[in-house]
């Protein structure tokens, strides 16, 4: 272990084994990047979506919770999926939540 | 000067592959890692206090009477939070604070201010004003 650390490496297959996990690791740094700017979007995205079916109406699948004194609030609970670039098998899955007080004058 | 450069690149080092790569990139790779998680928690807790302010403010202001405005905040708090997952809600403890510009708060054309707190540093407002014609 002590030679293993301390130990000198010369040649480019040396080289080449200390680059494969530096750019293993730079490609992780980028996916967790991405899908952080993913989940971001998505919340923003279904947030905007659930604001106007506050205002104008519409058919989206929300729940509506009545409120004291009178009015709702409708609530969007969504499990969305990242979208990702190294591991493509398995699928993450992120829940997405977005709130807004029903300003529709036809309900 | 660009001589001096090329002297540097191509000069050999020498020393132990695995010890260059625990010295170089674990620590920019741990740094980097306590960075996204930074900026994820604070983008979240900015998204969410300010759609919060906004929804807190707009049930208070269109309450019938005052004594049921501030439930109907705390309702539309609470069904927020129990759609969170317990480690969320633990993470970024939301609370309200409402200021009304002359009392009582649900009078014609007053102004009214909805502050929530995200978290330990996170705050946001939204302001509307009472119907004139309640």
């Amino acid at each position: 272990m002590r030679n293993l650390i301390i130990g000198k490496s010369r040649g480019s297959v040396e080289s080449f084994i200390t680059l494969i996990p530096q750019v293993l690791i730079f490609l992780i740094m980028f996916q967790l990047v991405f899908m952080q700017f993913g989940f971001i979007k998505d919340t923003h995205t279904i947030q905007g979506e659930l604001s106007k079916a506050a205002i104008n109406g519409g058919s989206q699948e929300y729940e509506r919770y009545p409120l004291a004194g009178g009015g709702s609030v409708l609530m969007l609970s969504k499990n969305s999926v990242i979208e990702k670039f190294l591991d493509f098998n398995s699928i993450s899955r992120k829940k997405i939540i977005a709130i807004a007080v029903d300003e529709d004058v036809n309900n | 000067m660009k001589m001096s450069i090329t002297k540097k690149l191509s000069k050999k080092s020498n020393g132990s592959a695995i010890t260059e790569f625990l010295v170089f990139t674990l620590p920019f790779f741990t740094a980097f890692l306590i960075l996204i998680t930074l900026v994820q928690y604070k983008a979240i807790s900015i998204s969410e206090s300010n759609n919060l302010a906004r929804q807190v403010v707009r049930a208070f202001v269109t309450s019938p009477s005052d004594q049921l405005a501030f439930f109907r905040v705390n309702q539309l708090l609470e069904l927020y939070q129990n759609s969170l997952s317990p480690a969320a809600k633990a993470a970024r403890p939301i609370s309200a604070d409402i200021k009304c510009q002359s009392y009582p708060c649900l009078s014609p054309g007053n102004k009214v201010t909805a502050t929530i707190s995200v978290g330990r540093d996170q705050k946001s407002s939204a302001t509307e004003f009472v119907d004139l014609w309640r």
